[in-house]
């Protein structure tokens, strides 16, 4: 198994933002410069007429410019569960982000073997005024199964989310409990090779929290890789063969999952 | 299947192939629209018949009623709701497609598929409107004894113009609205003044011969005149000016393809 090629292959992967009000400047510069053009007449009337201060250039670009994340490299390698854990802000979201291609990197380079699922959350593509059927023929479609697999666990994904009854009503009298769990049953019934997962398993009661835990053990023993995102860390260790901390946005440290959330507690509370 | 992630260098490329592989959801997204667009409606599905049936009686009222515009020998009614089925159909996708990404933006941030999806659902789901509207004018062909001949061979390639056209002006529209909502406000306008240099209202034999090959340069022009030849009798065919439309239309769509393309990778950073 270790001689094969990851599933997962980071390396030195960085996503740098602009923040701030200023108008978002592209790597390219042209937005920046077609926009002062477009108001630069406005700019100089305004000061003439109100007789407003210049604005400040002093600021510079590089100001703000702040990288999400960093040189952050991994690999995993096929049937690994990898849990990723940090604080909110750290940069943990984005790195699922440029994963799952919703978004670029500024720098680095990754490599997904095989078909990928992103789960960043629970109902994605779902619509108010279409019914609980409609929206899981919707919702699957998007996140990429073909019709046929649509079709096929169609009564099972219906028989988890345990809406019969409102099967035909439109999801928007849906209670938000309902609207979670025909959510999580859609993305649950994903069949990918590589799985990347943020925090989808902290929907409903008690009780169906037990049963996403008990779906998401089944999904990890089928031998998919699975990428994990949580801040249920008693879930992460249990599920996790293997997990990174993510701090200010760089890989903090790499091993065992309990150790790793033990790290990551103490920090926390620091 | 391998997906390798690369920061976005260089001249951008079209991919296609990728988009044609998510058909799909091209198609799925579209019947959601449809589904959506007349929810909640007492009216429902008939706004698409009250929409250009009323456009058709106020122009009735005012180019037949209080201007009067020559048509050739055609009943008014007949001659302006020839025009009217792809001109709203048209005004309808632009202004979908100009807001399709911001509309779908909570998908954008959740999930992976090519964007151009999205332009091109919306110019699809268009056509049902199309459809009805177009039964309103085959309904009033019959009514006002107008036969229809072997040149209605000729109206997919109208319809399929007009869409191509929809889409290639909604590419630039939709991405630049992305980050300029300007685009927005600016379009209610922009489509009212295209409305006024097309021949919806009139015929295009008002416009003094020096002007019309700039006149035609405008791809509705096209449209209009041939669903006009198509469908009314004695009405002149497109001329050979009618051909720089269909270049235009090829020039905006393919730099609109590129310029979707380039903009692309920061849709879900920017919306």
């Amino acid at each position: 198994m270790s001689s094969d090629k990851p599933m997962i292959e980071v390396q030195g992967i960085g996503k740098r933002y602009w923040v701030g009000g200023l108008p978002l400047i592209d790597h390219r510069g042209m937005h920046a410069l077609l926009e002062r053009a477009i108001q630069a007449p406005y700019r100089a009337l305004s000061q003439k007429l109100f007789d407003t201060k210049p604005p400040l250039h002093s600021v510079s670009r590089q100001a703000h410019l702040r990288w999400a994340i960093r040189n952050i490299s991994f690999n995993v390698a096929k049937g690994e569960v990898l849990g990723i854990v940090g604080q909110n802000g750290a940069g943990k979201s984005v790195l699922l982000k440029i994963l799952s291609r919703i978004t670029r990197p500024t720098e680095g380079y990754a490599r997904l073997q095989g078909s990928v699922s992103c789960m960043l959350e629970a109902g994605v593509g779902f619509h108010p005024e279409l019914t609980g059927r409609e929206n899981i023929r919707l919702s699957g479609a998007i996140l990429g199964m073909s019709r046929r697999e649509i079709e096929t666990r169609m009564d099972e994904i219906i028989s988890f989310a345990e809406i019969d009854e409102y099967l035909d009503t439109p999801v928007k009298h849906y209670s938000s409990g309902m609207f979670m769990r025909l959510g999580f049953a859609v993305v649950a019934h994903l069949e990918t090779d590589i799985m990347l997962i943020d925090e989808v398993l902290a929907v409903g009661d008690e009780q169906f929290a037990r049963r996403c835990t008990e779906k998401m053990r089944s999904v990890v023993r089928s031998g998919k890789t699975i990428l994990f995102v949580s801040h249920d860390l008693d879930a992460l260790v249990e599920i996790c063969d293997r997990a990174i901390l993510i701090r200010n946005g760089g890989i903090e440290m790499d091993g065992a999952p309990d150790r790793v959330v033990a790290e990551h507690k103490a920090t926390a509370l620091r | 299947m391998i997906t390798e992630i690369q920061p976005p260098s260089g001249w951008p490329r079209l991919e296609l192939g990728e988009v044609w592989r998510h058909l799909q959801i091209v198609k799925i997204l579209a019947i959601r629209d449809i589904k959506v667009r007349y929810k909640q409606s007492i009216v429902g599905i008939g706004w698409a018949i009250v929409q250009p049936l009323f456009t058709m009686l106020v122009f009735v009222a005012i180019f037949s009623g209080i201007v009067k515009v020559p048509t050739d020998g055609v009943v008014y009614q007949l001659f302006v709701m020839s025009a009217l089925a792809p001109w709203l159909y048209f005004v309808h996708a632009v202004n979908t497609t100009t807001s399709c990404l911001v509309a779908n933006q909570t998908l954008i941030m959740r999930v992976y598929f090519p964007r151009l999806v999205f332009p091109i659902s919306a110019v699809v789901s268009g056509l049902v409107d199309f459809l009805i509207a177009f039964m309103l004018l085959l309904v009033m062909l019959v009514y006002y004894g107008q036969a229809i001949t072997v040149k209605i061979m000729f109206l997919p390639f109208l319809v399929a113009f007009s869409m191509l056209n929809a889409l290639a002006l909604g590419l630039w529209l939709s991405a630049l609205n992305v980050q300029y909502r300007d685009v927005y406000h600016a379009l209610p306008f922009v489509l009212q003044v295209l409305m006024f240099i097309s021949p919806v209202g009139y015929p295009s034999s008002l416009i003094p011969e020096k002007w019309q090959w700039l006149f035609l340069l405008n791809p509705m022009a096209t449209v209009i005149n041939g669903f006009r030849w198509v469908f009314l009798e004695g009405q002149p065919a497109p001329g050979w000016y009618s051909l720089f439309s269909v270049a235009v239309v090829g020039v905006v769509l393919l730099g609109g393809l590129y310029f979707f393309r380039w903009q692309e990778d920061r849709f879900a950073d920017v919306v």
